[in-house]
């Protein structure tokens, strides 16, 4: 037998083991993860020896770091103040600085890179949630048609749709005497719309609609998110994003409010203030689809902040499963491993933007600030294909364990056994790789990306995102602690105790449905650290029951719109992009700045 | 009524299994079990590694002395006897451990469960690598040579770390000690001991204290308080993953719908 053929038992690695490493390497070799350390570190990725510890020369192993040591100096010369100074604090660089690998890519970047101030496309993802917002044009065209006795027709809904990219960039279209915006500051706003109804979608204008058919949709979906978002009218405002860099995301509302109404004034020509209140209350408070509500007062942020948005909403966001067929998982695992792994991979790619946006930008830079401490954690969503590796393993388990299955009931007692082969699989990687354990060199890593997958497989299996909770907990707060006896986020959040029963409860915690929960939600304020697993739960369970969106068909659809500056199909491509500073983001300030 | 009822004797029960692992969790955490000796310390070595207090001068009081006190009536003061440090007013020091992920002769977790099982007066914060313990000054320097002087304190891969405490997680450097950014600690070749040459708090100290010899691979397998993969496997931890499937069931059951709960 060739040593490519060799594949390792689980009952061979469970004697006299570690003497036995060079036995099964020709097994392991072969795996991603080895693959990816040793480019990474540069050694054999098994060893849990690093002869080149505090040899390694300082923070000069990496490119990014000389830069920000010399602009330091610079700035220290030109203002008189010091600045960056790799002076005081501790030396960097003792140990290895790794490259990261982009997964799923070639790109190797510096860790520097993935810090969210550092990263334009992480920037750009932010902005593209918090300028978005949805309004339904039906009540309008209601009070047009009835109280204005204006008539709708394709033609008055293309010379509106035209009107309002104007005024949403900025233009006046009913008064001299208003300041308008330098239209270069504001080119990435716009307004589109969204419908059901092939016959509408015909008479509009193509540059003004979201077409589900043809924004890479697989036609399984595609025909659901038609079916249930029906032949009511709505209008995805895109408002710029200076407004939202320069004030915040409950701008972009009034925003929109405001100069959709313009343009309703301009494009139908209405006077009297009782029609054109109706049509902006309409938009402002009646009809209008906010991404996340105001947050609490402690945590006090406004409409269309991270901390506001529902769970189930940031699974819609994310885009990366669009043109996988809606079919139950299960079925899909059951019969077909390749098909399966497809699927995994692309909740895998969705992680990448439910991380970011959970535990580095609302937990690590909205309630924290500062230096990146959750970077590193959210990077493992997204770094070193460690997430692939091990979805590819729980691929097979569940493979193997499934096959030949009718169904899969959201029972805990079914998906107990192979979640205990999953969390167990994940660990002894940990354990066989002291590279990979460097790498997610805190238990935040480590807990939050096992708890979190476990979370997602048993959703994706069950179609349940409480079974998915219930799992992820119990990998956190009873396996990974008892096995390891430690934890991750310091050992404080919610899962790194025996705190499951607010996960099955809808009226404990005022909670509800999951996928209506979100880092606005009481207890989950305190499962910062943890929410990413929450919302891949809710996206998996939408794969497991062969649905095409989460909680909202408009969101859904909202966000697979070609035009946004963010890809929120390929988030990691953006990512890498920007770390290579190839990603143009929107709302500088160029044209009114002295050139620099 | 004649008949009296059998009292039954409470027996703690500490950690289920009963493999090795699951046998030292329990030595650990039981208080009646006295931990092995392996090193001596002296008294003001660990003082100037705590780096709280000059060695020989005066504990610093917050409060006078609790017998010059009257206080005010409270039952629980009755039941609760002061440790030393409260009785005399001291302020609130700590001292803080990182275990290697390596091995390790005690972990975080394991760490609280022993701290509040051993110990009185303490404050404590579980991390992933670390563990910081906080008491009354003279009851931290207590704590602290138990702590250093026996099986629960590896010089290779447990460490004082006040601040900069990151390594846990790090592969090994040559001489096999955990990483430290601060240096606090070298393998000396010749005395084949480990010495630190800075305090808890990263200071040089005056003269190196040597903490031991590192315990063997053979030891440190031994006495390793985590399941792995090539040592102790954990996926045949019969024992340890009923009991956990029980707390878990019971968990989900007592959210859901208490009444659904059977076979306490």
């Amino acid at each position: 037998m060739s040593n490519r053929d060799r594949r390792a038992k689980e009952s061979e690695y469970t004697y006299e083991l570690g003497k036995l490493v060079q036995k099964f390497l020709p097994t392991e070799k072969e795996r991603l993860i080895y693959k990816t350390m040793q480019k990474t570190f540069g050694l054999h990725p098994m060893s849990n020896v690093d002869p080149l510890m505090y040899k390694r020369g300082g923070f000069h192993q990496k490119r990014r770091k000389e830069e920000f040591f010399e602009w330091g100096r610079k700035i220290a010369r030109e203002r008189g103040i010091p600045s960056y100074n790799r002076a005081v604090g501790i030396p960097l660089g003792q140990r290895a600085l790794e490259p990261y690998i982009i997964s799923g890519t070639d790109v190797i970047v510096d860790y520097d890179d993935l810090h969210h101030v550092n990263n334009a496309a992480m920037q750009q993802m932010l902005d593209d949630i918090k300028r978005t917002v949805i309004i339904n044009l039906d009540t309008t065209h209601r009070v047009l048609q009835v109280r204005a006795g204006k008539e709708i027709t394709p033609e008055t809904i293309n010379l509106y749709l035209e009107t309002v990219q104007h005024t949403i960039a900025g233009g006046a279209v009913a008064q001299e005497h208003m300041a308008e915006i330098h239209p270069g500051l504001t080119a990435d706003a716009y307004c589109k719309i969204i419908t059901g109804n092939d016959e509408i979608v015909d008479m509009i204008d193509r540059r003004f609609v979201i077409n589900i058919d043809k924004v890479g949709f697989h036609p399984s979906r595609a025909a659901i998110l038609k079916r249930d978002i029906g032949d009511t009218i709505y209008m995805v405002v895109r408002a710029p994003t200076i407004s939202v860099r320069m004030g915040d995301g409950g701008v972009t509302y009034r925003w929109a409010a405001m100069q959709s109404s313009m343009a309703f004034i301009s494009a139908y020509r209405l006077t009297g203030e009782s029609i054109i209140s109706d049509i902006a209350y309409a938009a402002k408070s009646a009809q209008v689809i906010q991404i996340g509500e105001r947050t609490w007062y402690s945590r006090a942020r406004s409409q269309n902040e991270p901390g506001g948005i529902p769970y189930g909403y940031f699974a819609d966001i994310q885009q990366c499963d669009n043109m996988l067929p809606a079919e139950p998982y299960f079925k899909i695992i059951g019969e077909d491993l390749e098909e399966g792994r497809r699927y995994m991979r692309n909740v895998a790619k969705a992680g990448t933007i439910l991380a970011l946006m959970t535990e580095l930008i609302w937990y690590g830079f909205y309630m924290s600030g500062g230096l990146g401490f959750s970077t590193g954690v959210a990077a493992g969503a997204y770094c070193g294909n460690v997430v692939e590796d091990l979805l590819d393993n729980f691929s097979e388990i569940q493979h193997v364990s499934i096959s030949r299955v009718k169904t899969v009931p959201p029972r805990w007692t079914r998906i107990k056994f192979i979640t205990d082969m999953m969390i167990q699989a994940a660990m002894e990687t940990y354990e066989k790789y002291p590279s990979l354990m460097e790498y997610h060199w805190g238990g935040a890593h480590r807990i939050s990306l096992v708890g979190s997958l476990a979370g997602s497989a048993a959703a994706m299996l069950t179609g349940s995102p409480m079974i998915g909770q219930m799992s992820m907990n119990y990998a956190i707060g009873m396996l990974m602690k008892e096995g390891w006896v430690r934890t991750g986020w310091a050992g404080q959040e919610v899962q790194d105790h025996l705190g499951l029963a607010y996960s099955c409860a809808f009226r404990m915690e005022e909670g509800g449905l999951i996928e209506f929960r979100g880092p606005n939600t009481p207890y989950a304020s305190y499962t910062a650290g943890h929410s990413s697993g929450a919302i891949g739960a809710c996206l998996a369970a939408q794969l497991g029951r062969g649905r095409a969106y989460v909680c909202n068909p408009v969101i859904k659809v909202a966000f697979a719109d070609p035009d946004l500056k963010f890809d929120f199909r390929e988030p990691r491509l953006a990512i890498a992009k920007a770390a290579l500073r190839q990603f143009m983001p929107a709302g500088e300030r160029d044209l009114i700045i002295p050139s620099h | 009524m004649s008949e009296k009822k059998k009292k039954i004797k409470y027996e703690p029960q500490f950690y289920p299994g009963t493999e090795k692992v699951s046998e030292r969790r329990r030595k650990l955490m039981d208080p009646e079990r006295r931990l092995v000796k392996l090193r001596d310390i002296p008294d003001d070595d660990i003082v100037q590694l705590l780096g709280h207090r000059a060695p020989g001068s005066l504990y610093t009081s917050v409060h006078p002395p609790l017998d010059e006190i009257m206080e005010p009536y409270d039952p629980i003061r009755d039941l609760v006897v002061p440790t030393p440090g409260a009785q005399a007013g001291d302020r609130i020091r700590f001292v803080q451990f990182t275990d290697s992920f390596w091995s390790p002769v005690i972990a975080p977790w394991l760490r609280a469960r022993m701290y509040f099982n051993r110990f009185r007066g303490v404050d404590t914060v579980i991390y992933s690598g670390r563990e910081i313990l906080e008491m009354r000054e003279r009851d931290v320097e207590a704590a602290t040579r138990l702590l250093i002087e026996t099986e629960v304190f590896d010089p290779a891969r447990t460490a004082l770390k006040g601040l900069t405490v990151h390594g846990h997680a790090l592969r090994l450097d040559s001489d096999g000690l955990m990483f430290d950014a601060r240096r606090r600690y070298v393998y000396d070749k010749e005395l084949k001991e480990v010495v630190y040459i800075k305090d808890m708090h990263a200071r040089v100290l005056d003269d190196p204290i040597p903490v031991g010899r590192p315990l063997s691979e053979e030891e440190l397998n031994e006495m390793d308080v985590t399941y792995r993969w090539n040592l102790t496997p954990y996926k045949s931890r019969t024992e340890l993953l009923l009991i956990i499937t029980r707390a878990t069931n019971f968990r989900i059951l007592g959210g859901f719908k208490p009444d659904l709960i059977k076979g306490m």
